[in-house]
């Protein structure tokens, strides 16, 4: 294939041709034999490559295609279905709690004893595990701005921040803090977040709070990392509270908080 | 890789004693990882349950190799199926009555056969240098030139696009040379 071809083909796929020069180059997709196949190995390069996509499937009328849709129909991957959806419900049910008289006679101190210590563990992981779960530092809006070209110390704090590079991020993020009036909240939320990550349990509540106190329209996500971080720190009671505030305001992620607080429950 | 042939025969056998074992270990992880990336406890439980189902249908056929222990190979699938997902959107030619008409069955074996060929890139990506494995995944990322040079240190962006013509030639000729490479990139 000619250079310029290649090159062509290698806009559309990072996506800086102009409207105009989309709709010439799907006609010629289209119409060019040659030009097609070379466009769409290219194609499924960049999309099989590329984390954030997939790379489906064009033609899906061949063989291959038919021959495995019926071993996924047939009756032994019926059975498997079966097995496997026997097993998840089974995995689903809580654990059912021994009644056994005679035992709880015999140690019921060392038992309660027992008992609370391990609660106390099991509370913390799941209010850990919680935490992990909510927390999707990719729901945050970027830091940088196309075009321009004055960012790219915020480029290089954002791409830190998504590598959970926390500690070389914060000092960056309170530097930006004191100079920009731009994307305020979103660094207040970033600089939260980091210093949570790094266990800094009370600068992170002082952030969140700035932010929340603040002017900003996007002041209100501060009660979502706040409620976050009260679950990271074990404190279930006031996430609890933080996250009802979250929803009887319909806050932002109100409905994330409604689910958290009955997982919490 | 203990498991390996322990776990791909509890799926040909159907056996739940193994089955409720390698869902319990694995189950977990899947779950984070799509409850992280915009999904639900659903979500993740059907991901879960195609991955195994597609994992015992290929072995059916093919007694493929799995080179790395079945629990890493198993999440990959998962977080593929999850990527597949929600990247279903942006899908071209297939449109809702194709996928009526072909039923659930006949996605899911779309899936499978796009699980190859995304194995069959990964596995090429593998074989080219270092260099050119960290220039092509910022290139596929769609990452700017000028932030290419940036990240690694190139002098100039002509030489970070002489950079990436020469590093997917090379991808391109092992991809083409491989022997699964016509059955699956004509699909």
């Amino acid at each position: 294939m000619n250079n310029p071809d290649q090159q062509l083909i290698e806009h559309f796929l990072r996506e800086v041709l102009s409207e105009k020069e989309k709709k010439e180059f799907l006609e010629r997709v289209k119409t060019d034999h040659e030009f097609r196949k070379k466009f769409l190995f290219e194609k499924q390069l960049f999309e099989s490559l590329n984390e954030n996509d997939w790379s489906f499937i064009e033609h899906e009328n061949l063989d291959e295609v038919q021959t495995y849709s019926a071993l996924f129909k047939n009756d032994k991957t019926k059975e498997l279905r079966q097995v496997l959806k026997e097993v998840q419900v089974e995995q689903n049910k809580p654990v059912k709690k021994k009644s056994r008289q005679w035992l709880l006679y015999a140690s019921a101190a060392a038992i309660a004893i027992s008992l609370s210590v391990l609660s106390l563990l099991t509370n913390k992981t799941n209010n850990n595990e919680l935490y992990a779960n909510y927390l999707d530092i990719s729901e945050l809006p970027s830091l940088s701005v196309r075009g321009d070209n004055s960012n790219e110390q915020m480029i290089t704090v954002e791409q830190l921040f998504k590598k959970k590079d926390y500690k070389n991020a914060l000092p960056l993020l309170e530097k930006a803090l004191n100079i920009s009036e731009r994307n305020r909240a979103t660094l207040f939320l970033y600089k939260g977040i980091s210093e949570m990550e790094l266990k800094k349990y009370q600068a992170a509540e002082t952030t969140f709070n700035t932010l929340i106190n603040s002017e900003l329209m996007d002041a209100p996500k501060g009660y979502w990392y706040k409620a976050l971080l009260y679950l990271k720190m074990n404190n279930k009671q006031k996430s609890i509270e933080v996250l009802k505030e979250i929803s009887t305001n319909a806050f932002y992620n109100h409905q994330k908080a409604k689910k958290l607080l009955k997982d919490l429950e | 890789m203990k498991n390996n042939l322990r776990y791909l025969n509890a799926l040909l056998t159907s056996n739940s004693k193994e089955l409720k074992e390698l869902y319990s270990e694995n189950f977990p992880k899947v779950k984070s990882f799509v409850l992280q990336n915009k999904g639900q406890v659903a979500d993740a439980e059907d991901i879960f349950q195609k991955a195994l189902v597609q994992i015992a249908v290929r072995y059916r056929r093919e007694k493929f190799e799995i080179t790395s222990s079945f629990e890493a190979y198993l999440f990959t699938a998962c977080k593929n199926l999850w990527r597949r997902e929600l990247n279903k959107s942006k899908r071209w030619v297939t449109t809702d009555s194709d996928l009526e008409r072909g039923g659930e069955e006949h996605d899911e074996a779309l899936a499978l056969l796009e699980q190859k060929r995304w194995e069959l890139f990964g596995k090429n990506l593998e074989l080219i240098s270092e260099n050119c494995q960290k220039v092509l995944k910022l290139f596929f990322a769609k990452v700017s030139y000028e932030h290419i040079v940036e990240q690694l240190n190139y002098s100039s962006e002509t030489v970070a696009r002489q950079r990436v013509f020469k590093c997917k030639a090379k991808l391109t000729e092992l991809i083409k040379n491989d022997q699964n490479y016509h059955s699956l990139t004509q699909l």
